[in-house]
């Protein structure tokens, strides 16, 4: 029998649309699959075999013959800081150990309804703070493809799950690239919508006006079934888009004549060269198959680091205001309030989440805000505007996604500001509050090399459609770990 | 602009309400001064500011102020670490 851990969600949805295999048994497939692999990855943080095999009996016995609704008994995991009333959210947080929300995220809330059965929460840089997955205050995840390497992150245990078979598809959410770099070093797509295209009622905010869910899977096509199963407005978030989303998903997309726009700034930021020759070559295809390739100007580019760092972390220092020991997670024994606050927060927060806060409480605070916050703010505005100009001459915009392929454990731990540059390419497209996916375009030492494209604001019909045809032109083998 | 002294991280830590020891105050001050260091660029670079685009905050649009159902109480607070009579409890402020 087909091994159902290795077949795409579509091939799922018709599998069990068919009748061939029931969501018990596919479900079970995926519960054996975490069971072997889990002790060497450590994707998950809460495991919920119970509820899932609960949720594909129903999934089953309500079985239309023929077609259910587009998720039903599909296998899928969820990033550990969306929201879910029966199941923990750490975040990866030792200040929200065993803290379980009172109510479902919006996400959780439309999955649910379309019967996708949730298998659990996974893995992630504390609060969504970090590019390996590495700052994670239960442990490390690996990357399934090579288990002495990162996965990525934060949503790295979302992206190990989905590459390492365990799940069929995930959401993550995505500040700076949180969601993109795990796909780019698992060698699967993960899409980054636009701004406001899905809701984040129930995702535990770290920057707001960067964060973002979106989708990973093995695929374009499973991303986007993902994608549009959770987005569209929601009254619940103020700043969710009301515009209906794209509705025409499933168009073939072709790149005849399709306009690719290649930043000349990129060659001034650090790659390594086997990245860009995989991507070089990746770009070729493209052109063969009818695409046309410039090149545009993205000045600023390299100060598109520093400021998404300050942004996000001025964010994040207010954001996190909220985890002072009073109404949820961690308290500390204190005889005053303010006393309370300090030590809680001292002994919840790893190191990463407080230098981050201090360092976004250092960029607000009086003397710097101006050098700091307001420079930043500015770089972020000039950047917004050389996109939406360079949208004026091209389609799509395409980077590497990621600087590097997976690196090893512990090679960038002790060194934040080498972390950080892991987001060299995914923060100008955060700041701009732009559309992106990243797919796979290669193997470079044996690793997957991940293409960024990026689509103009409001466009992310565009960019799955593009995305769609660069997979089809590039035609790799799936990237297998087995 | 690069001299994170150990007051000011002290200053800072007391903002955020976060403690640090003596030891993190010193690392602390070091990180700060290579990760602002390294983001030099920021400071050095000849920004024009650019006319802001419109504020996300007024573009989006509002529905009607209507009151709904809230979250029921013995909820929101089940999570909290010191509840009495459906209230939490915290350090005396006053007195």
């Amino acid at each position: 029998m087909t091994d159902l851990t290795s077949l795409s969600l579509s091939a799922m949805r018709a599998g069990l649309d068919a009748g061939d295999f029931s969501a018990r048994e596919l479900t079970s497939a995926h519960l054996e699959r975490i069971a072997a692999r889990e002790d060497e990855l450590h994707a998950f943080l809460h495991l919920d075999s119970e509820g899932a095999m609960a949720t594909a009996e129903r999934c089953d016995e309500t079985r239309v013959p023929g077609g259910g609704a587009p998720l039903s008994g599909l296998p899928l995991v969820l990033k550990d800081n969306i929201s879910t009333s029966d199941m923990p959210t750490t975040c990866g947080s030792r200040f929200l150990a065993g803290y379980t929300p009172p109510y479902d995220a919006t996400v959780v809330r439309r999955l649910r309804r379309q019967g996708a059965v949730i298998l659990g929460k996974t893995n992630m840089d504390e609060f969504g703070m970090g590019s390996s997955c590495e700052n994670s205050a239960y442990g490390p995840t690996c990357n399934p493809l090579d288990t002495s390497r990162v996965p990525g992150g934060s949503s790295g245990g979302s992206a190990a799950a989905v590459a390492a078979g365990a799940a069929g598809g995930g959401f993550g959410s995505d500040t700076g690239g949180s969601i993109r770099q795990p796909a780019s070093l698992c060698g699967l797509v993960g899409i980054k919508p636009t701004w406001g295209r899905v809701s984040r009622y129930g995702l535990v905010a770290f920057a707001s006006s960067l964060d973002q869910i979106g989708p990973l899977a093995r695929n374009v096509d499973d991303a986007a079934l993902l994608l549009s199963a959770v987005w569209g407005p929601d009254e619940k978030d103020a700043t969710c888009l009301s515009t209906p989303p794209p509705g025409d998903l499933d168009r073939p997309g072709s790149l005849r004549g399709l306009r690719l726009g290649v930043p000349r700034q990129v060659s001034d930021l650090e790659v390594d060269p086997s990245v860009s020759r995989r991507v070089d070559e990746a770009l070729s295809a493209c052109a063969h198959a009818g695409a046309l390739l410039t090149e545009i100007d993205l000045p600023h580019l390299d100060l598109a680091l520093p400021a998404y760092y300050v942004i996000a972390t001025a964010e994040a220092s207010a954001n996190l205001a909220r985890f002072d020991g009073v109404r949820f997670g961690a308290r500390a024994a204190a005889p005053d309030l303010t006393a309370l606050y300090e030590e809680s927060r001292a002994a919840g927060f790893g190191p990463e989440v407080r230098r981050r806060i201090l360092l976004g409480t250092f960029g607000l605070s009086a003397g710097y805000h101006e050098a700091m916050y307001q420079r930043a703010q500015t770089v972020r505005e000039m950047l917004r505007q050389a996109f939406a100009a360079a949208f004026t001459q091209v389609d799509l915009v395409v980077t590497p996604t990621s600087p590097s392929v997976a690196f090893p454990l512990g090679e960038r731990t002790s060194d934040p500001v080498r972390m950080y540059a892991s987001d060299t390419f995914t923060v100008p497209v955060s700041l701009a509050g732009l559309p992106a996916l990243s797919l796979p375009c290669g193997m470079a030492d044996g690793l997957p090399v991940g293409l960024q494209i990026i689509a103009a604001h409001g466009r992310d019909g565009e960019l799955i459609r593009a995305g769609r045809a660069v997979e089809a032109t590039l035609a790799l083998p799936p990237v297998a770990d087995r | 602009m690069k001299e994170i002294t150990h007051a000011e991280v002290r200053r800072i830590a007391h903002l955020a309400r976060l403690r640090l020891d003596e030891s993190q105050v010193a690392e602390v001050s070091a990180q700060l001064a290579r990760i602002l260091e390294a983001f030099s660029a920021l400071q050095a670079a000849d920004l024009k500011p650019a006319a802001p685009s419109p504020d996300t905050t007024t573009a989006v649009d509002r529905r009607p102020d209507t009151v709904g159902a809230s979250l029921p109480r013995d909820r929101a607070l089940a999570a909290a670490p010191d509840v009495e009579d459906g209230h939490i409890r915290i350090p005396r402020v006053l007195g």
